[in-house]
């Protein structure tokens, strides 16, 4: 089987954790907890009669990447940036965050994306993607769900 | 003794594990992690030692690499956060791994708590700070719309200042020159007070219509209706109503086309009117030495543009005014002259309407001005052939009524169609109107919307009732642009709305474009259909149809009296026969109907009427199929 090493990034509070609670154990609080240091999760996924051990990184969100301790990323498969689509802090420096991200993980695939978009409407969600500089490949609700299984069988899908 | 304590101390807080490559214990020394766990392949027990698999593999003798705050589950339930460091070492002369857990859970439960209140405090500053920030944004538009609102207040209240001095000054002309016609004055006088009277009253017309364009504009009831529009005449005809004024200024009015400028296109022709009265009225008004030239052309590039250019000679406009050009209320007051300040602002809307653009250029020498405007347009799918003075207007319209209380709207209307040999009859109220009805035919009805007891939708819909409607086109007379008014009156039949006060000339326009020319009801597609398209066959239907009908018709009127119905029917049922050949339809049946009548002995009311409606599509039939047989 294989087993790949995802790990979420994004500065605190966009709701890593609660994207990997909703993926990994179907719960969600509303209750805001920081994550400190790094949670790892494990998930079996199954694509084209293909199993994939997902292990996913909760890294505790940090003012900027350069805070991250650099052995939480090594021997990284993938990279999930997340971020909340109702704070603009979360998401202003995000081409400059990637970079840092690309220049230490080079060639690793990143997936981005919006978090709580069920505190936004569609139409405000369609305004701020169109603020972000880069592609916004997901836009979540760890709340209701929306998108979360979508987007880690697509990082799955990615390894086979 | 040292030696234990520090053992000990190690014990409860650190846990040393020395693994192989596949995972593997080797040694382990320390409480921390159960030894259940040790058991087996560490790499599928612990996901921590899975994800760094490759990272192992990799690394060489000595390398150590550390991960603090490991959040993990040591024990059932038990949450910790420990360091851990992975290292590449010798043991027993063989290399191996190991991995060094460091428990440190008080230490980091105690930043945790710190991180929180941290991180909270942040978030909620972010918050603020996006509040502060939309209230900031609120209060800068509502500092900015206070101050539009303003400027806007400021420009209105000089506006009307300036409008009512506006409206005052022709109406004082007209009332004076009233006076003056009023007076015994010699003929030539009299023409010259007559020509500044009407002069005056365009003039005021045009304030009062550009006060309600603007007004229609601005509250988003006004659309660009393409329609097939003859674009050379409009713009001679735009011309032509500035020449006397260019002539009395002794400057010079010209216009000039493009070799591809088309002669016809679909465009709003009446917006297109308005545009081009304003650019030009303007430039004719400002400019009292040399010239004013308008430039007709196709856009460059694609062609997809229609392009006019009015340049004058003019004093030009002030640098500092040019920002404020087609702003309303803005006046750009030269030389003493002054305007509604609305016009630029309504050209400027209405070809943004359009899709289109206007563009003010500024002069190279200093003085003069140059609007350029384009305007889409589409060619349109037929040439128009605008009725030629060759097609009199008699030939469709012979006769109308105009039911209007306003006298003298009537006496003016009733002399101008006179001129164009329009049998005009005048009533004041929509009873007379239907008592005219029903002894008279006529080819066009006008009914004034507003009348005393009955008005022009009333008067309509008792016509419709009475069957006196006889499905001639009726044209609407209105004080009032309200679109309301307008829908109310298309929807209930109204051919065409017209505001009052109407141009003579404006309504002759519409007779001509509005009224269908071919009352005939002729359909040649069913003639050639049925003779198979030869000519010589086609030819001797028409033969038949000229040389019979019209006598057979003048036998006809003389029993519309109805004294004799049975020789009547006789004389309709030989004669209908040749209205299906030409494919007349609607008198066929209109016909035959009759004839069913007749035949039962029963003669109807309006015989005499029936029958001049149906001479009068016979004779319009004749003239048309008089063509269509020197054409064969």
């Amino acid at each position: 089987m294989l087993s790949k090493k995802v790990i979420l990034l994004g500065k605190y509070g966009v709701g890593k954790t609660s994207l990997i609670r909703q993926y990994v154990y179907q719960k969600f609080s509303e209750q805001y907890l920081t994550t400190i240091g790094v949670k790892i999760d494990k998930k079996e996924v199954q694509v084209q009669e293909k199993s994939v051990n997902l292990l996913i990184w909760d890294i505790a969100g940090e003012d900027s990447q350069t805070k991250v301790p650099p052995t939480y990323k090594l021997g990284a498969h993938a990279v999930v940036y997340v971020f909340d689509l109702t704070r603009p802090a979360t998401y202003e420096s995000i081409t400059k965050e990637l970079k840092q991200i690309s220049l230490e993980l080079p060639a690793i695939p990143v997936w981005l994306v919006g978090n709580k978009s069920d505190l936004l409407r569609n139409n405000e969600i369609d305004e701020i993607i169109a603020k972000v500089s880069t592609k916004v490949h997901f836009t979540t609700s760890a709340k209701t769900a929306d998108q979360v299984e979508d987007l880690f069988f697509k990082v799955a899908k990615h390894f086979v | 003794m040292l030696n234990d304590v520090k053992a000990n101390f190690l014990k409860a807080s650190a846990h040393f594990i020395v693994f192989d490559q596949d995972g593997h214990c080797l040694e382990s020394e320390g409480q921390l992690i159960s030894p259940n766990l040790l058991k087996g392949n560490l790499f599928e027990n612990f996901s921590f030692l899975e994800s760094n698999r490759e990272l192992l593999s990799l690394m060489m003798l000595h390398d150590s690499y550390s991960f603090p705050c490991m959040n993990v589950q040591l024990e059932q339930s038990k949450e910790a956060y420990c360091d851990f460091t992975l290292q590449k070492v010798l043991w027993q002369r063989q290399e191996a791994n190991l991995w060094m857990v460091h428990d440190q859970t008080e230490m980091y439960l105690r930043i945790m708590q710190l991180q929180q209140d941290r991180n909270e405090k942040a978030i909620s500053g972010e918050f603020f700070e996006m509040k502060q920030r939309a209230l900031n944004a609120e209060r800068d538009l509502l500092k900015f719309k206070n101050e539009e609102l303003k400027r806007q207040q400021e420009f209105k209240t000089q506006f009307y200042a300036r409008l009512s001095h506006e409206l005052r000054t022709p109406l004082h002309s007209i009332s004076g020159l009233s006076t003056l016609l009023s007076e015994k004055q010699k003929a030539h006088q009299q023409a010259k007070y007559l020509n500044a009277l009407q002069a005056t009253s365009r003039h005021l017309l045009s304030i009062v219509n550009n006060v309600i364009d603007f007004s229609r504009i601005e509250t988003g009831k006004m659309t660009w209706q393409a329609e097939p529009t003859a674009l050379k005449d409009l713009i001679e005809e735009v011309i032509a109503s500035f020449r006397y004024k260019a002539e009395e200024k002794r400057i010079e009015i010209k216009v000039t086309y493009a070799e591809d400028f088309p002669l016809t296109a679909q465009l709003d022709a009446t917006k297109l009117k308005q545009i081009l009265f304003n650019l030009i009225g303007n430039a004719v008004k400002f400019t009292d030495r040399g010239y004013v030239l308008l430039e007709a052309a196709l856009t460059d590039k694609d062609q997809e543009f229609i392009e006019l250019t009015v340049i004058d000679t003019g004093p030009g406009i002030a640098k500092e005014k040019e920002q404020d050009l087609f702003k309303p209320y803005v006046q750009l007051s030269n030389n003493g002259h002054v305007g509604s300040g609305l016009g630029l602002s309504i050209v400027k809307q209405l070809c943004d309407l359009s899709g289109g653009n206007i563009t003010y250029i500024r002069p190279e020498s200093g003085s003069g001005v140059t609007f350029r405007v384009t305007l889409p347009y589409l060619l349109p799918e037929k040439q128009i052939d605008k009725p030629s003075e060759e097609l009199p207007l008699e030939s469709h319209i012979q006769k109308m009524l105009i039911a209007d209380d306003d006298e003298i709207n009537c006496q003016v209307l009733v002399t101008y169609c006179k001129k164009y040999n329009i049998e005009a009859e005048a009533v004041s109220t929509g009873k007379q109107a239907i008592e005219k009805l029903m002894s008279n035919s006529y080819d066009l009805l006008i009914l004034d919307y507003y009348m005393p007891n009955m008005d022009g939708l009333e008067t309509l819909k008792a016509l419709k009732k009475k069957e006196l409607h006889q499905k001639k086109p009726v044209f609407m007379l209105t004080g009032s642009m309200s679109p309301t008014i307008k829908e109310e009156v298309l929807s209930a039949g109204v051919k065409k709305v017209i505001v009052k006060p109407i141009q003579p000339d404006a309504l002759i326009e519409l007779i001509r474009f509005d009224v269908p020319t071919d009352q005939s009801g002729i359909n040649l597609d069913y003639l050639y259909k049925i003779s198979d398209g030869n000519a010589l066959l086609i030819k001797e239907l028409i033969k038949k149809f000229l040389d019979t009908v019209p006598s057979d018709f003048a036998k006809i009127k003389q029993h519309q009296d109805g004294k004799d119905p049975f020789a009547l029917q006789k004389m309709l049922h030989k004669s209908k026969i040749n209205m299906k050949y030409v494919g007349m339809q609607g008198a066929f049946e209109k016909m035959e109907k009759l004839e069913e009548t007749l035949s039962s002995g029963n003669v109807p009311v309006n015989l005499k009427l029936q029958i001049s409606d149906l001479e009068k599509q016979v004779n319009a039939a004749v003239i048309k199929l008089k063509a269509e047989f020197k054409s064969l």
